[in-house]
Formats: structure tokens, sequence, C-alpha cells
């Protein structure tokens, strides 16, 4: 597969192409920090890109989606080394943002106890005592994905994704956290339910968390979740 | 003037969407949605003399009834079904002209999947986010964001249409057989099997699962395909990326996919081809032939010359 290196920051990085009119750049070796992702993709965006529609930020890489197709992999690489020789680093505001979650209404118990070797309530105590930076979104509009998940509770996706999953489902997907803002097809293991919706569609931006945020979950009972739910 | 179109029957799913759909909100995981088979769409758009990407009706399997309360144009194009216009049978991929009061009927969809039902002139419904495309999941585009229902009412100002009766050139329209081979080209992941792998992958006939939809289609491998397993973090995808669960099941994303993914992506669809699987369904089998990215690309070049030399005024 064709592959172009380029310097950003004096780090090298690798442009690769995902189809016709998308690339992925992700770091030359090793992972790259978070943060360091979601300043390149602020850098992109912020720089009036022709022809560029969507910036993808990833734990690992980075989506750029293109207008029309990809004829030349350097013009793409020159270019991105050009807009990120004098970045002017975006000012990131980050917030906290509390989010309820009721542990009944998790699907995959069995899974998760089986997989970690520990009891719901430790599994609970050490979900909810952790906290989350918002890493990115993409699964479905909204679908947070949270970096900071404790290793030990870390189990993989299921092997068949489950066709519903309810809106509002709190998840674990490997050593990821997440939280689904709609029902939707996945393959998360599903540890509860948040009653709060993130997603919402007439405001702009239509999300109403940003990327580097912080989540703090809060244990809730089912009567408080539906309380909440009904508003 | 102004033609209202009534939804009598919406059939099992009906839906308004444009071409491309919406851009520019993937970071915030919003798909682009759109057209599953652009290419019928654009037909159907060129019948009526509409700009090739305006909204129109996107109908799933038939089964559908739509009234017209003015002298309108209209235009069908994508799978085969039995259209009736006042009870009486009319063809596919050409220009109608449709009474006031009259009622078209599409019957069930017996080739392919979807028939694109095109009307002359603006439509008077909102974009939301950039499009017009429906996206009932969030409640986007169409009419209130959801799939059509009978009651709904749609306007479309007509006052520019000009009554040319056009028919699609042969040569664009296509053959629906049960058994279709899709163009593929590598995925960033395509490595991680063995060549007897790949061999395997690529001489392995999937059938269509009933569980896909305008968000992946579910294949089933005729036998199963091994899985090699490694740790992966979500990663971005575009519809047509072919992703590889642990399962064994292939997953082809389209149009109203995620911008994350999960799996492995293996390969992703020709976007020359891409269109074809708007057309394929439950009782239908796919296999796949590799081809260059600069295969790809040409062939991208090829079918847009193609149609622009056909659909000359």
């Amino acid at each position: 597969m064709a592959l172009r290196s380029l310097q950003i920051n004096h780090t090298a990085w690798n442009l690769r192409s995902l189809g016709e009119r998308a690339v992925i750049l992700e770091p030359a070796a090793g992972d790259p920090e978070l943060s360091e992702i979601h300043t390149i993709c602020h850098i992109i965006e912020g720089a009036g890109y022709e022809g560029l529609t969507d910036v993808i930020p990833t734990y690992k890489s980075i989506g750029l989606i293109f207008n029309e197709p990809i004829l030349d992999l350097d013009e793409i690489s020159d270019q991105l080394e050009r807009i990120t020789v004098k970045p002017e680093r975006p000012e990131t505001k980050q917030r906290s943002v509390h989010v309820p979650v009721c542990y009944e209404l998790g699907l995959d118990w069995e899974e998760l106890e089986s997989h970690t070797g520990l009891e719901k309530d430790e599994i609970i105590r050490i979900h909810s005592e952790q906290h989350y930076t918002v890493a990115m979104m993409g699964f479905i509009p909204g679908f947070l994905y949270l970096q900071g998940l404790n290793p030990k509770i870390n189990c993989p996706r299921k092997s068949e994704p489950r066709t519903k999953v309810p809106k509002g489902a709190v998840g674990i997907g490997g050593n990821q956290a997440g939280i689904y803002s709609l029902e939707s097809p996945g393959g998360w293991q599903i540890i509860g339910r948040t009653p709060l919706s993130f997603f919402k569609p007439n405001n702009d931006p239509p999300v109403t968390v940003g990327l580097g945020d912080k989540v703090i979950f809060e244990r809730i009972s089912e009567d408080k979740f539906n309380e909440i739910e009904r508003g | 003037m102004i033609t209202a179109v009534n939804i009598i029957k919406p059939g099992f799913l009906t839906t308004i969407q444009d071409i491309p759909g919406r851009r520019g909100l993937k970071r915030f995981g919003i798909p682009s949605s759109g057209t599953m088979d652009t290419h019928s769409a654009e037909l159907a758009n060129w019948l009526v003399g509409n700009d090739l990407e305006s909204p129109l009706f996107e109908i799933t399997f038939g089964k559908c009834e739509f009234e017209f309360t003015e002298r309108t144009v209209v235009g069908l194009s994508g799978g085969k079904a039995k259209v009736l216009v006042s009870d009486e049978s009319v063809q596919l991929n050409k220009t109608l002209i449709v009474g006031p009061g009259e009622r078209l009927k599409v019957g069930r969809v017996s080739k392919g999947a979807r028939i694109y039902l095109a009307i002359g002139g603006r439509w008077q419904i909102k974009q939301s986010l950039g499009s017009f495309s429906t996206y009932a999941k969030a409640g986007l585009g169409g009419v209130n964001g959801r799939e059509l229902m009978s009651g709904d009412r749609i306007e479309v100002d007509s006052s520019q249409v000009q009554e040319s009766i056009k028919t699609v050139p042969d040569e664009l329209i296509p053959h629906f057989s049960r058994q279709q081979n899709i163009r593929v080209i590598t995925g960033p992941e395509w490595d991680w099997l063995r060549t007897e792998q790949k061999n395997v992958f690529l001489q392995t006939r999937f059938g269509i699962s009933s569980t896909s939809n305008r968000m992946g289609m579910r294949l089933k491998p005729e036998n199963n395909v091994e899985v090699p397993q490694r740790d992966y973090s979500s990663a971005p995808v575009v519809p047509g990326i072919i992703q590889l669960p642990s399962g064994g099941e292939p997953i082809i994303l389209m149009n109203d996919a995620q911008s994350v993914g999960g799996y492995p992506r293996i390969l992703k669809v020709a976007e020359a081809d891409l269109w074809r699987l708007g057309q394929l369904w439950q009782g239908n089998e796919i296999s796949f032939t590799l081809i260059e990215m600069r295969d790809a690309l040409k062939l991208v070049d090829y079918y847009k010359d193609l149609r622009a030399s056909l659909l000359l005024k």
C-alpha cells in the first residue's frame, strides 16, 4: 500500500490511503499522545485546506476526507507539512461533565465478570472512580469515546455485534469506555445507562461536549434514572 | 405553480435522500447519508430535468402509492417493479407526465432493492445540517427527520419545469443478477491476513443478511473466514469499507455508517461499484475482485465520462 512520510512538529508521520477520497495520518513509530492528535486536528481544521471536508480524530490516527478523488498522495503530504510548519496553537477550553449512570441497566454483566474476574460491585467502583477524557466521537452521532479506563476492567468487544443497543448505553470496548448517544447497533459490552443525551441536532455544534473535556461518572438508582429521563 | 405530492402508502421504507448527503460533520459522528444507489438516483433526476444532486424519494422494496395534485413531471429509475399510473402500466427509466389527481403506484421490487422517484421542480422542504437526506436515527432531514408516512405531503415548485420526454440510454441501465462480483481495493488492515487467508476471502461467496440496512451490509460467508486476532483501537472509516469482526462475518459500511469503526478495515469497495450494493438484498450473493487503486481511480473517471456523454440533453 502506498505510503508517504512527512514531518509534523519534528515527528515523523505516515500518510496512507483509505479509499479514493480519504487518507489516514498516523505516527511513523509508537502511539501518539491524545492531546497531540487533538492539536493537529485543530491546526488542520483551522487552515482552510481547500477540498478537505472532514477531519476525524481517533486514538492512533487522523482521518482526512476530501471532496475529490486523490490522484497524488505527495501533494497532500506537502500541503500538510506546509500548514503545520508554523502552527498557531489554538486555545482549547476543557470542561468537566458529570454523567449519571444506572449500572442496574447494564446488559453484559456476566461477560464483564467472567472476563475481568471481578464482581459487579468492584467493576462499578473501578468504573466510577476514574476520570475520563473525551478522545473522539464518531461511531454514531455524539458517541463519546473516553480515554482513561482502568486496565483491570478492560473487556473485548462482543464477537457478534448487537443489532440494537439502547440510547444512553455506557459501554466498554477493549481498553476504551464510551457512551451511545442514540439507539444503534454496536459491539461494546454494556455496563449501564445514562439518561443524558449529548447529541442536539438543532445546536451548532450539534454535540454538547467537546474533544478533551473531562467526564466523571456518578452512580444512580433505576428510580433516579427514570426521573431524569422523564425530565 | 406548486404541485403537492401526497403519500398515500409509504411502503416498507421510503425516505427523502439527496446527493452526496452531509459533509463536514464526521468528527461529531454524523454520517453522510444520501442515496444508496446514486447511479439510479441521478438517472431519475435527469429524467425530470432537475440537478442530478436534487432530493428525491428512495423507495425500498416498493409497495407504495403517491397522489399528485397538479400535472407533474416524474422519473423512476433503479430496481425492477410494476409501476401503474391510474391503473395503467408505465415504464421505468422514461419521463412520465402524471395528471392532476392521478395516483402512481409502485409494486413490489422484484429485481434489485430500491427505486428512485424524482419530481420535476424545487422541493419545498428544509435542509438539516446542510442536506435534505433523511437520517432517521438522529432525526435529520426529510420530513421531520423520519421515513415517510401515509398522510405526508411534499410541495414542489414546478414553475420552471419543462415537459420533455427523455429515455435513459440502455448502456446506463444496470442488470440485476442474483450473483454479483464487486471490485475492491485494499484497506489499511488487509495485510493482517496471511496470503492463504486473503485467497480464501477473495474466493468466498457471501450471502447478504436480512439485518443489513442503510448503515451496513452484513455478509454471510459460505465458508467461515478465519480472522487474525490483534489489538485494535477504533479508527477512521468511510462508506465502502469492509470490516472483519472476529466472528468472521464481514460488514460493508454504507451511507449511514459511522465515521469511526472498531473492526479491522480489510478492504474497501471501489467507489465505481459502491452504488451496486444499494440494489442488493437477502437472496443475492456477492464475491470480490481485488483491483489496484490506480484502476479504481480510472473507473471513477470512466463512469463519470460515460454518464456525461450519454446524458447530453
